[in-house]
């Protein structure tokens, strides 16, 4: 009886993997056949639509980077008349405020918003509707203290907002610092899984676009009428964008909207960020699941899209449990193990492309153009046993949350070396 | 135009003996990890730049690293069967996927890269 019930578990948990694999599958097909028709989603070209735009900068103790932020906006392309920039000076305690107020005497388009002890460093959600208040735009973009755009990145995403469905947009973000270690190599080749192929396949299959939390905006309206950032949700932009598509918006993905980020470089840094962004991404899935399946706005492909991606942080725990169930069933001599049908789309798709398997990084990487890049693809194996205990963690965390009524969350920010700046060539 | 019909068809062949080989000579675990193997480098390396018969040629070596790769690490766990006990091939059945993993993403990294040339010599001309 218990090895059929174990058997039955290990069955749907295996069914769970080959459905993501699949999902993969498709998407990797999907970006590649597009990139062959040479019509990618980006033919949401710049329209010559010039809305005014406020771009949100979040910063607390971010004195290495932020100064080379304001200086490539200052380099925009972008109407200066039409720009609106405010930093939210989160308290810091370094030179982050000085560095931004310098910019703000030469720059009359660039505001500085300086928060104190006592109402700062609440969280990036915070301090974003601290500076959303004050916004004037039409358009709304969040850009990460750590980030450097494009120089034509405001035109790129505001095209999106032509079309009066659109409620964000969404850029794409590239690492900056990738050859600085190992690390930040293997979050280049994760963001590339994501970027290049996931992001833009979202789009073009009409499924759930992810606003990422930066390189991207919204509408000022709908962002009003949706009261800003949720303070007690850690993936704020999760939250966010399954919150507009059940507001019956969507959100466009442009992949020629790029924006370099600095990546975290040790495993430490790696874990306090993923850890933050499972945490995160388990309180949207307990507070959207239900809401999306019963959304009526949202499609049936909508819907299932929505039901995978809520789910994507916990596919290394049930990869891991999976493993663990199956342990006991090769020592009870179960047959269905013995017979590795199942295991083989497991392992493809688990335990070597974490979040996304290693065809959809490998294409991304390709199409890329990357040269011997993709060498790297199998070390993607350690990110995903890394990712178990901090997904695990961030279960427990979260249920122990739920179960103790505990609604506040301590925010545990990145901290930005600013060793990318080497690699900023132009 | 003859000589890669020729070697099409002989890599076709290679594929084709490769997976009937590995069900013969190594066990139906195999043949489903080759099958699974084609299905994703068809459905995929088949879309990007380069010849078909480049593709296919790829395709056919990695049929045949595949069936040898199983091959040896079939008999390998025979031998510790034969030596330790029956405990090993639970060990063997254990770490089977990753062994499997190991190669067949190996294998895409290094046909991506070669792959990757037809793409710059495409964008060339």
């Amino acid at each position: 009886m218990i090895i059929e019930l174990l058997e039955a578990f290990f069955l749907f948990l295996t069914a769970l993997m080959v459905i993501y694999m699949i999902r993969h599958y498709i998407f990797t097909v999907a970006v590649l056949r597009q990139a062959n028709k040479n019509t990618r989603s980006s033919n949401l070209s710049p329209s010559g639509l010039k809305p005014t735009v406020s771009i949100l900068i979040p910063a607390c103790n971010e004195e290495k980077v932020i100064g080379r932020l304001l200086e490539q906006i200052t380099n925009f392309t972008y109407p200066k008349e039409k720009l609106q920039v405010i930093v939210i000076d989160d308290s810091s305690s370094d030179k982050t405020g000085k560095i931004a107020d310098s910019y703000k005497t030469n720059f009359p388009y660039i505001q500085v918003l300086h928060r104190d002890k006592s109402n700062g460093r609440k969280g990036k959600a915070s301090a974003m509707n601290f500076g959303f208040a004050r916004a004037t735009g039409e358009i709304v973009l969040c850009f990460d203290a750590d980030y450097y755009p494009q120089r034509d990145i405001v035109e790129k995403l505001s095209g999106a907002f032509v079309d009066p469905k659109v409620g964000a947009v969404q850029g794409r973000v590239v690492v900056l610092n990738e050859p600085e270690n190992i690390v930040t190599r293997l979050v280049a080749l994760e963001r590339i899984g994501g970027y290049r192929v996931d992001q833009e396949a979202r789009d073009s299959l009409g499924l759930i676009t992810q606003f990422g939390g930066t390189v991207g905006g919204f509408r000022a309206s709908i962002l009003r009428e949706l009261h800003g950032w949720d303070e007690s949700v850690l993936a704020e932009d999760t939250d966010l964008t399954f919150r507009i598509y059940l507001a019956g918006y969507k959100i466009r993905y442009k992949v020629d909207a790029e924006c370099y980020e600095e990546a975290v470089n040790s495993w430490k840094a790696y874990r306090q960020q993923r850890y933050r962004w499972a945490k995160g991404h388990m309180q949207c899935f307990f507070k959207h699941i239900h809401k999306v399946l019963t959304s009526k706005h949202l499609n049936l492909k909508e819907k299932m899209d929505g039901l995978l991606l809520l789910n994507v942080y916990f596919m290394p725990l049930i990869a891991f449990l999976s493993l663990l169930i199956g342990l006991p069933l090769i020592f009870l001599g179960s047959p269905l193990i013995g017979a590795l049908w199942f295991s083989v789309p497991v392992s493809l798709y688990s335990f070597v492309g974490n979040f996304a398997p290693f065809f959809e990084v490998g294409v991304g990487l390709y199409l890329d153009d990357r040269e011997r890049t993709q060498w790297l693809i199998p070390l993607l194996v350690f990110t995903f046993l890394y990712n178990i205990p901090i997904c695990l963690k961030a279960l427990v965390d979260v249920l122990v949350s739920k179960v103790l009524g505990r609604h506040r969350y301590v925010w545990v920010k990145t901290s930005h070396t600013g060793n990318g700046n080497c690699y900023i060539t132009n | 135009m003859k000589l890669s019909s020729l070697l099409k068809g002989f890599f076709v062949v290679v594929i084709v003996l490769s997976i009937l080989s590995s069900y013969r000579f190594v066990n139906l675990e195999s043949t489903v990890v080759l099958i699974v193997f084609n299905l994703l480098f068809i459905g995929l390396a088949f879309q990007l730049s380069g010849k078909a018969t480049a593709k296919i040629g790829l395709l056919a070596l990695g049929n045949l690293i595949g069936f040898l790769w199983n091959f040896i690490f079939h008999t390998f766990a025979d031998a510790g069967v034969k030596c330790l006990g029956a405990t090993f091939n639970e060990f063997y059945i254990l770490v089977y996927p990753f062994l499997n993993a190991l190669w067949i993403v190996s294998f895409w990294s290094l046909s991506l890269t070669f792959l990757r040339y037809y793409r710059i010599k495409e964008a060339l001309a």
